[in-house]
């Protein structure tokens, strides 16, 4: 029994003060402070609720402070902190849970970078199956409104070339053919492109 | 006699809510990734139009949605700085969500937009990506490189005055 009030009671710091901050009691088990010391100079964290504490605002009942990182008069730890407003003055109450938080921590950090790898990786297929619609969207494209029209275009000017053609007429339908041509290969050439995988 | 005024980091775990703090405070960085479990407080003592102001930064444990996080967390708050990663859509999907609850719960408290790691940015995906609503009036920081996060510090502060 006495082990067992020896491994909480250093654990556990009890810590009146006024409302003004004015330190009345601390049971000195994690942090070492003294009487002369205001509560809202200890540490930001208690600064930060200095207004509130002075006017008790939101303090009508206690109010919990899960995993706080405190360093005061040279010692650190992670502490469950409860302060609650008694009779005229503040209560709080620390529980040093250092070593359950860094293991806390170490399972957090693992579980973490999971959940980003895994995000990163949703992201990368994600951009993966967009690429290959949008290329599968320009290819339809292309195959529909350009290469089918142009296939009929050539074919029926190879119709027009077993007709009989002035010498003048010859001379732009050999122009005609010649660009229609180009613009069907080129068109065929961006096609196969688009069949290459950029990122193989 | 310094203003003391409390300042929230929120926003989804992994967007640089504790390296922004370092950046600011301690002018450090460190590419590592080091998740936040609880709550860090930290201080720093700025000028703010001739003004002597306590900034008290609270950087607490990444949450999907701030209705997560611990109410005692944010009692007293002055202002907050909602943190999104420009990378992960994720975390900046829901972001006018996020935006409506603090309005509600927290009226009147001024709210700095970040999207931190503002050093991805490229050519193809630049700041313009994000010049619609809900994120114009955003600050793109980098906590790696230092870009524009005494800025945001600074506007946070002139805003809470």
């Amino acid at each position: 029994m006495s082990e067992q009030n020896t491994f909480f009671s250093k654990r556990i710091q009890e810590i009146h003060a006024k409302p003004n901050g004015e330190l009345t009691h601390s049971s000195n088990s994690i942090f070492p402070l003294k009487m002369s010391d205001n509560l809202y100079k200890l540490h930001p964290f208690f600064e930060s609720l200095e207004y509130e504490f002075r006017n008790g605002i939101g303090i009508q009942s206690s109010l919990a402070f899960p995993c706080v990182q405190l360093e005061m008069n040279g010692k650190e730890a992670i502490c469950d902190i409860t302060i609650k407003m008694e009779r005229g003055f503040l209560a709080v109450l620390l529980f040093d849970y250092s070593k359950h938080y860094e293991h806390l921590h170490e399972a957090a950090q693992e579980k973490k970078s999971s959940m980003l790898s895994e995000q990163e990786h949703e992201l990368r297929l994600k951009h993966l199956e967009e690429k290959k619609a949008y290329l599968g969207f320009m290819r339809a494209r292309l195959d529909n409104s350009l290469i089918v029209e142009m296939e009929e275009m050539v074919h029926k000017i190879q119709l027009l070339k077993k007709t009989d053609l002035t010498p003048e007429q010859r001379e732009l339908f050999d122009d005609v053919e010649k660009t229609i041509g180009s613009f069907h290969l080129r068109a065929i050439q961006i096609r196969e492109e688009l069949n290459f995988d950029f990122d193989s | 006699m310094s203003l003391a005024k409390k300042v929230v980091l929120l926003g989804h775990f992994g967007v640089g809510k504790t390296s922004l703090l370092r950046r600011y405070v301690d002018e450090a960085f460190s590419e590592e990734y080091l998740v936040t479990v609880g709550v860090h407080v930290k201080k720093k003592d700025v000028l703010v139009d001739g003004n002597e102001m306590s900034l008290i930064i609270w950087d607490i444990e990444g949450n999907t949605s701030i209705d997560k996080a611990r109410n005692s967390y944010l009692l007293g708050t002055h202002g907050f700085i909602y943190v999104f990663d420009i990378t992960r859509p994720e975390s900046y999907e829901s972001i006018q969500g996020e935006l409506d609850y603090l309005e509600k719960h927290f009226k009147g408290v001024p709210v700095c937009k970040v999207g931190n790691k503002a050093d991805l940015f490229t050519q193809e995906f630049s700041e313009s990506f994000f010049k619609d609503e809900p994120f114009n009036g955003c600050i793109f920081t980098s906590a790696k490189t230092g870009d524009k996060v005494n800025e945001l510090f600074a506007e946070i502060a002139t805003n809470m005055l």
